[in-house]
């Protein structure tokens, strides 16, 4: 008995290490293939895809016929995406194409050395004029580039979201709201003759800035840089700026008017009232079409108007790129991948959408409806290219990209664009600002007494080192202003 | 005397008693949100008794089953495999490290007891795993990396040298060789050791999800706990992101409250049948494995 356990045990073992040798086998054996047409692999973050291979058998056709590769998609899930690809890089794993942006964070990648450069590659190729200036400007680092964003909305603007039915119950006239002092007749109004509605959503949107024309960054926690009119770059703690008390004192006086809930500094996650129309006022991004869309996939329908300049700061346009990895074997191929699927509308929407009639079909507008569990529907449009180049879903209205193209045209655009910090000197610093800044984001909501809050704020701030950091990025940033 | 007794029963049991709600108050919580339905849940915040009782959170979850099926399968596989490859293992280890007359001890002890001490970071482990094993992909990935866990060898160690030495010498005498005897006589009077290192090894495997994300690209050899856990980050990633980049919207439908609080019941299950279920055992074992003579 206690025989055939022993035995069993050693037999477990054993497979255990044949099968790692027959993996080592197994995988020497695929390089030996003759002169076939390279495979490029692709990853992106996002669920997995079970119909994937019909669509990469479509995409094939067309890659293979233009540029002679294959592709190869995989997805990976984007809560993993980060800490995958820092493995793959640091780890030496080939790949050829990745996605970088809001996950995978472009600028550790190219500072991990995971991406290749990409300016001798961009000379030279239709890229150069399938894409804006603006595009290019906003992917480099120093002065390379080592990823191709992904065109689209590229502007940050403040928006503020009102509940249709309200606004016309009370006649609110929305071309007379500028900036967010001026809702507040319309909160009175809600708060008086509305029950089970919240007048102002604020959780940890806040209230946003004063705008006051200077277009002020944060390029590092707890900072605010801009080029003041002499043209000398200014860097101070946000707590010094002028129009700093202005968002907090406004949420204070809302909260003991009763705009916003009472409850509102023990409240997690709001998202639930949000999707059932409890409030009648929110914060939110503003870009155009975005009512449409709101209205598409809510249960209610809301005015969304923009109440700041739209702008294009320091990391508006690397949210979502296309970058090519180091180890790759054929950057050349790589390259006039990304090349295709920018250019390439067929293509583009073949990877967006899948194929027609199998996994969407086109509603008498246009108009792409999503076939049920087809087995390919990624979702998202701005992961794999240009997306001024997609089909357009329903609720978007037909010169969507026309009129977004114009917007990110006529946003300002941040002077240091290019421009990244390098943290090394101030390390410590900049993680002690940000254990401050987590601190107080959750103050910022209205619910406590303004006075404590700012004086605390900026006397923890100036213990973590905020004045060192200033002063390490202006110097940063006058060396890289003079250097161009 | 008497009425003092009384007292300080009262007061332990009141102690008790309110440790206990700690702990159980939050699970009822998720159990009956889990079961309210979703309006509820908006409208009067969490109850301990739904006040309707909704089923449409596990009806959506079981809509499309198979994810979660095949999750538990694989889970359950790899985590029976591993725990019994891992108990085996670290316990003929330990008995060695036992013997009195093994020459080298030391230097295996301390060649055990320094991984405990610096290990080869997460890169490297990495490579390892991924260019030179290629575990990544299989399910032995799962099983093969951490068989030997230094901590429970020296745990076993311990324990195996609390059995007389005598009964060693007094099996040799019958003609017992070192199998017979770590088979026959040292695993069976170290049942409670075992059942405790048994039921660590599972539950540590059960939880794992870590694993799957860095190594599990094929849909069916992920595991359940990461399941779980990929949706509690896709929605953390959505709700940061969706104010920032409005590119977001077009994405994503977030799994409801009641959803959530559905899955991490039917994924929690298994696990809150085994543990009771191991430490009877246990419990049992520690009388059972006492000395005699």
């Amino acid at each position: 008995m206690k025989k055939m356990f022993l035995r069993i045990a050693s037999f477990i073992m054993a497979g255990v290490i044949c099968t790692g040798l027959a993996g080592c086998g197994g995988n020497s054996e695929t390089s030996g293939g003759e002169t076939e047409v390279p495979t490029l692999t692709w990853m992106i973050p996002g669920d997995k895809q079970e119909d994937i291979q019909s669509v990469l058998a479509e995409v094939n056709k067309i890659t293979e016929a233009k540029i002679g590769a294959k592709l190869d998609i995989q997805f990976i899930d984007t809560g993993a995406f980060t800490e995958r690809m820092t493995m793959n890089m640091a780890g030496g794993n080939e790949f050829d194409l990745c996605f970088t942006g809001y996950v995978n964070p472009y600028q550790q990648s190219v500072k991990r050395g995971g991406l290749l450069e990409l300016d001798s590659y961009i000379e030279g190729s239709s890229l150069k004029d399938a894409l804006p200036q603006y595009a290019f400007d906003a992917g480099k680092i120093g002065d390379s580039i080592y990823a191709i964003p992904n065109l689209q909305i590229m502007t940050e603007c403040t928006g503020l979201g009102i509940r249709k039915d309200l606004a016309e119950k009370y006649n609110l006239d929305v071309s007379t709201i500028k900036s967010l002092e001026d809702i507040e007749p319309f909160l009175e109004q809600v708060k008086q003759n509305e029950t089970g509605v919240y007048p102002f959503r604020t959780g940890k949107y806040g209230g946003g800035e004063k705008n006051d024309g200077v277009f002020r960054e944060t390029l590092t926690s707890g900072t605010s840089a801009w080029i003041d009119e002499n043209g000398e770059i200014q860097v101070v703690p946000v707590t010094e700026l002028e129009s700093f008390e202005y968002s907090p004192s406004l949420l204070r006086s809302w909260f003991e008017k009763g705009y916003i809930r009472s409850d509102v500094a023990s409240v997690v996650d709001d998202t639930e009232d949000g999707n059932a129309g409890k409030f009648a006022v929110w914060r939110c991004a503003y870009k155009p079409g975005v009512e449409a869309e709101f209205n598409s996939t809510n249960s209610y329908e809301a005015i969304i108007i923009p109440i700041s300049e739209p702008k294009m700061s320091n990391g508006s346009g690397v949210a979502a790129m296309t970058a090519i990895g180091r180890k790759s074997k054929n950057p050349d191929l790589a390259f006039k991948m990304i090349e295709l699927v920018n250019t390439d509308v067929e293509l583009y929407n073949l990877l967006c959408f899948g194929i027609e009639g199998k996994h969407y079909n086109l509603d008498e507008t246009g108009k792409v409806v999503y076939i049920d569990g087809s087995g390919y529907a990624p979702k998202a449009s701005w992961k794999f290219g240009n997306q001024f180049n997609a089909l357009l879903l329903p609720g978007q209205s037909d010169d969507v990209w026309e009129v977004t193209k114009q917007f990110n045209e006529g946003a300002k655009k941040s002077s240091f664009l290019g421009f990244v910090f390098d943290v090394e000197p101030v390390r410590t610093e900049v993680a002690q600002i940000a254990t401050v800044q987590g601190k107080y984001k959750s103050l910022s909501t209205g619910a406590e007494p303004l006075e404590n809050y700012i004086d605390d704020y900026k006397a923890d701030l100036k213990t973590a080192g905020v004045e060192k950091v200033c002063a390490e990025l202006k110097s940063q940033l006058d060396a890289w202003y003079a250097s161009k | 005397m008497k009425k003092q007794k009384l007292l300080n029963q009262a007061i332990f049991n009141l102690l008790f008693i309110f440790v206990c709600m700690l702990v159980i108050i939050p699970f009822v919580l998720v159990v009956s949100a889990s079961l309210s339905s979703e309006k509820d849940i908006v409208e009067y915040g969490y109850q301990i008794i739904p006040k309707n009782l909704d089923l449409s959170a596990y009806r959506y979850i079981f809509k499309n089953p198979k994810s979660i099926i095949n999750a538990y399968k694989i889970t359950f596989l790899f985590s029976v495999i591993y725990t019994f490859l891992s108990t085996l293992l670290m316990s003929m280890l330990a008995h060695m490290l036992s013997k009195r007359n093994l020459k080298g001890k030391s230097f295996f002890a301390f060649y055990i007891y320094f991984t405990m001490l610096f290990s080869g970071g997460l890169v490297p482990t990495y490579i390892l795993n991924t260019q030179m094993l290629h575990l990544d992909d299989t399910i032995w990935i799962y099983i093969v990396p951490s068989l030997i866990t230094p901590w429970y060898v020296f745990l076993l160690r311990t324990f195996f040298q609390g059995i007389p030495y005598e009964i060693n010498e007094a099996a040799v005498v019958d003609g017992a060789n070192e199998y017979t005897i770590f088979l026959k006589i040292v695993l069976p009077l170290s049942k409670p050791a075992l059942a405790t290192v048994a039921l660590f090894m599972f539950l540590g495997k059960w939880n794992d999800w870590y694993t799957s994300m860095l190594y599990i690209n094929d849909e069916s050899l992920i595991s359940l706990q990461y399941l779980l856990q990929r949706i509690m980050q896709n929605i953390k990633l959505i709700q940061e992101a969706s104010y920032d980049t409005s590119m977001l919207a077009e994405t994503t439908e977030i799994p409801s409250e009641t959803v959530r609080m559905a899955m991490a019941i039917v994924v929690a299950g298994p696990a809150l049948v085994v543990f009771p279920f191991f430490q009877k055992y246990f419990v049992k074992g520690l009388t059972v494995g006492s000395v005699k003579g």
